[in-house]
Parts: structure tokens; sequence; C-alpha cells
């Protein structure tokens, strides 16, 4: 089965193709630009792999969380190739993909962990996973106080570019969470094996886990007789 | 969410062709092309097909809206807009090429809007549209959506090069001499307000809801329009630029003056306005019409007036009687294609294409993006 895998959703503009026992990554960090630059790394992918657009069996995307838009670039483009070549695609959000990217180092492997991205406004981020990558908690948007009240106790290990906030205030609530990494993106590849892995149902949504900033808007008009 | 497809506007449109009887009259060299919008809380798909001698037809036309989505807030949310478009675009799509009976293979081309509008909604259209193209193997052009505007009226009426174009939507108020694809020259633009925008504020600050053009057009009808002396801002001066911040405060204040409002009040208020618009639409426009007659040496010019305000009675009525007095020839688009649409966003993307114009697949989202700055042949 040939896989193609696509994440812009955080700091980076990522790329891989499965195709048997290959793998063919294209990866560049950069904070915006993916809708400019996805295409041409996609092609430049495809071209060194030899497959086109019709050849792959499944797309793979983050779906977030991240950046609203960046999660979007790579959402909007992956249904536009699954509506167009009428193969499956399959969402994977950045928290799994992360999880899976610890997971390829020696020290993260066979063990759970607590992946954690800086979200901004004073929060993260995060989900726990264990060692095969099952969810322990829910994905949260949370400040990090509030955060170390709810990591599973046998959690060790935190992954993710929120890690070295969170291990360093996880010492004063009494816990002790090591830093595993600090990557702001997760692993291409391990993203396209995540998406092997599932079962293609519906397109994917985004997961933004945070509402949209807008308030209703009240008293704006003139007094009525 | 409001579903407006494209089967109740077939009626009476004498350009629009089924699939078939567009596909029969197609020739070789015709071009079918996909058209994808989402710049603003419109999302919107559609297949149009332009013929080898120009002739254009729409094949299939479908909008989802987004008013039910933004009406609490007042105006467009762009976030709850972007959240909109990329979990709705791809079935729309879906449901344009079925409606129009035709799959990715017939196309010729994919064209998205690429600007100016709202970024986050922006990128979604732009990408699906990348998306299609790449694995499709087709031509893509990043259209700018206020060339769809313009030249849409070569897609209803056929209408030829040069002519005048007043584009009033809640975006853009802008007069435009249109002299080829790609060649516009802006004679004239909104200081500050849209003349849309003057209207969804007046109709906000009179308790109308969103959007307010439609209201306060209907409250108009009823209303005194000499009631209240209202300003018009810009006219009598050169150029043929717009302003109707000072219209929507002088308005705010006489109201503020009088309040509380009776129904007779509010319906006086939205005539003495809306009478000021069509005042300053028509004294700009006038100016317009006499410059391009001066560079054309005479030739009575074609006015066409684009954009969702065009749907407004009293605008066409008054631009009607202008073009009657100069000898011009009004073109006013049915209004299904006035408001935002793809249908112009295909057209605009063969008429491209016709010319061999087309973008790159790193082609950028636009949140500013003028007619002028529009690469040419």
């Amino acid at each position: 089965m040939n896989i193609l895998a696509v994440d812009t959703a955080l700091s980076a503009c990522s790329v891989a193709i499965l195709a048997g026992d290959r793998a063919i990554v294209r990866s560049v960090a950069m904070p915006r630009g993916h809708a400019e630059a996805l295409m041409p790394m996609l092609a430049g992918a495809l071209a060194e792999s030899g497959l086109g657009y019709g050849d792959i069996d499944r797309f793979v995307v983050t779906t977030g969380p991240g950046t609203f838009t960046g999660v979007r670039v790579g959402v909007a483009a992956v249904r536009g190739f699954a509506l167009t070549t009428g193969r499956p695609a399959v969402g994977v959000t950045t928290l799994e993909a992360l999880a899976a990217t610890a997971r390829l180092r020696p020290e993260g492997a066979g063990r759970p962990v607590l992946v954690a991205m800086d979200a901004r406004r004073d929060e993260v981020y995060a989900q726990g996973f264990n060692a095969d990558g099952a969810p322990l908690t829910e994905p949260m948007v949370i400040a990090i106080d509030a955060l170390l009240g709810r990591i599973p106790g046998d959690i060790g290990l935190v992954f993710g570019s929120a890690a070295e906030a969170v291990s360093a205030a996880s010492g004063s609530s009494g816990r002790d969470l090591k830093v595993l990494g600090t990557e702001s993106a997760p692993d291409p590849v391990a993203l396209a094996r995540l998406g092997l892995d599932r079962t293609p149902d519906s397109m994917p949504k985004p997961l933004y886990l945070r509402a949209p900033d807008a308030k209703p808007q009240a008293g704006a008009a003139l007094a009525r007789k | 969410m409001t579903v407006g497809i494209g089967a109740d506007y077939r009626d009476g449109q004498r350009n629009l062709k089924t699939a078939s009887e567009a596909k029969s009259d197609m020739g070789i060299s015709g071009l079918r092309v996909l058209g994808i919008e989402t710049s603003c809380d419109e999302t919107a798909a559609a297949i149009v097909v332009r013929d080898e001698d120009g002739a254009g037809h729409v094949v299939s036309n479908v909008v989802l809206s987004q008013l039910d989505e933004h009406a609490p807030y007042g105006g467009v949310v762009p976030e709850i807009a972007a959240r909109a478009h990329v979990e709705t675009l791809d079935g729309l799509i879906a449901q344009a090429l079925e409606e129009a009976g035709c799959g990715f293979d017939d196309l010729d081309g994919i064209a998205a809007t690429a600007g100016p509008g709202l970024i986050g909604g922006l990128l979604v259209g732009l990408m699906t549209g990348k998306a299609i193209a790449a694995a499709t193997s087709k031509p893509f052009v990043a259209v700018n959506h206020l060339e769809g505007h313009a030249l849409t009226a070569r897609l209803t009426d056929g209408v030829g090069f040069p002519y005048l174009l007043l584009l009033v939507t809640g975006g853009h108020t802008q007069i435009v001499k249109v002299e080829d694809v790609g060649r516009y020259r802006r004679w004239g633009t909104t200081l500050d307000d849209a003349v849309g925008e003057a209207f969804d504020k007046v109709a906000k600050m009179l308790g109308l809801g969103w959007p307010g053009g439609p209201a306060v057009e209907r409250l108009a009808e009823k209303g005194d329009p000499a009631r209240f002396a209202f300003p018009r801002p810009m006219t009598g001066r050169a150029g043929c630029d717009f302003s109707f911040s000072g219209l929507k405060t002088a308005v705010r204040l006489e109201a503020q003056r009088i309040a509380p409002l009776s129904d007779t009040d509010v319906a006086d208020l939205c005539a003495s306005f809306q009478a000021a618009i069509v005042d300053c639409l028509a004294e700009r426009t006038e100016r317009a019409l006499v410059r391009f007659e001066e560079e054309s040496g005479g030739a009575a010019p074609v006015l066409v007036v684009a954009g969702g305000v065009a749907a407004n009675r009293a605008v066409r009525a008054r631009l009607d009687g202008l073009a009657a007095l100069h000898g011009a020839r009004l073109v006013a688009p049915p209004l299904k294609l006035c408001g935002d649409n793809a249908a112009m966003i295909a057209w605009a993307g063969c008429e491209r294409l016709a010319r061999g114009l087309t973008d790159t697949l790193d082609a950028p989202a636009r949140a500013r993006w003028g007619l002028e700055e529009i690469h040419a042949a």
C-alpha cells in the first residue's frame, strides 16, 4: 500500500511517502508559508518515489491541535486529493503523531509519555499516552498548573515544545517528569505509519480544541418606541 | 445553515444550458473549468464552459451561505467562516460536478479565488483547488475575486472590451475601466467604508439585523427620502472616489437626536440614507461615464454594475436612468451572479486559460490584492 502523509499543523511543512519498504521524506521548519511550500514539496517527493497521485492508496494528514490556519492548509489539501482520486483520507492528531515520534527514541520506546505543546496564552496542548500509543487522557488545552493534576501516575516522560516548561513545573507539584524531547513537529514517517494502522471512516476534520474568538453583539441598536 | 443551490436560478437565464447542450456546443477548443470561492462567508463551487467563440455557459453553480452562523455576531467572523469552509467545500465541489454531469477528467482547468478576502477562508479554497489541479495534472488559475466580479458581464451578456464597471459590494466600492482580461484602470474607490458596509452599519444601529442591506431597502420603500437632508460625500469633487463614513455618522447622529425611534422614523431614516447613497453612486458614475466617452472618442459606453449592492432596486433604477441619459447600455448580471459565487471565479479562470494565463502551485493567498496588481498576458 502506498501512503502519502502531510503535516502543516505546527512549525514545519512535512510530507512522507511510504511505498513498500521505501520512505521518501521532505521536511522544512517554517512558522508560516505552508500554503506556498506544500505542493512543490509533494511534487518533489512524488518524483523521487516514481509515483503519481493516482498510485496513492491512502492519504494521511495531521488534524491539529496546532495553528488554525496551518491545520486547514493540510486538511483542505488532503481532502482535495481524496475527493479527486477517490482514495480514502485519514486524520491523525498532532498529539498522537508526536507521541509516535517520541516512541522512536530508544529511551521513549515501551514507556508511557505526556505530549505537551506550547499553545500560547499561557496554555499547552497536551495528552497522555501509554506505551503502545493508546490515549490515557483526552486531548486538552490547559494551563500547566492545572495539567499537572491530571497526568496519570505512571507517566514519567514529557515530549514536545512545552516539555521543558512542564518538566520544570512538575517538581513543585511532587511529580518528576523528565524531558524526552522538545520537538515541535512530528516525524512524518511516524505520522504516515499511524495513518496506515487506521481504518478510514469519514473525511479528516480539524481538531481545534479552542472556540473561535467571537462574542455575540448586544446593545448596538438605538432605542425604539 | 442555508443551502441555496443553482437549480432555482435556471429560470429565465438565457445563457444557462444543460451539461449535454454545453458539451455539444463546446467543440474541441472549448474550455470547461471548475471554480472555487471561499473568500468571505459563502462556500461555493461551479462548473462553467467557455466556447471557442468566447461565449460562456454556467453549467452548475452551488452556493452554501453561512449567514446563520454569523448573524448572532452582527457580521462575518473570519475564524467561523474558515472553519465552515474546510468542512463543506469538498462536498460542494462533488455536488457541482454531479449537477454538471461531469468528472474531474472532463475539466480543462481549476480556478480558485486567491484574494482579496479573509485569509483563513481563502487558504481553504486555494489549497483544495491546488490539490485537485495537482492530482489531475490540470492547469491551475489563482483568481482575483474582484476580477471575477469584473468579468461576469462577459459571461452573462457577452460584453466586449472596453467597458465601465461600477463594483459595489460589502467590501469594495470601485469604478473601473475594464480594458481587457488582466488590464484594469481603477478610476475611483472608497476612502473609508464600502457601500455595502455602510448599509450594514446603518441597519445595525437601527436594530435591523445582519446583513442589513435588504432590510434597509425594504423599509426605505415605505419611508420619506426627503425627511432628513443627509450629506452626499465627495459629490461635486473631481475624480471618482467615494466616502461613506461621514454619511453613516450623520445617520447615527440624527437617529440619536430623535430616539426613541418610531417605525416611521426608522423608515424615513432608511429612505433618506438610501437616497443619499444612490445620489453619491450616480454622481460619481456619471463623471466616469463622461471620462469614458472622452477617452473613447464619444462612443457609447457599456456600464456594468456588479456586486451584492447591485441587487438594490433603487440603485439599479437610478443607474438605468443615468445610462439612458448618456446613451449607454446598462448591464446588470442576474442577482445570483451579483453576490459572491463560484461561477464568476470559474469564468475568470476560463478567460485567463483561454489567454494561456495559468499559475503555479506555490501561488499565495492574498488578503489584499487590487485589480491593478493583476498579471496580464
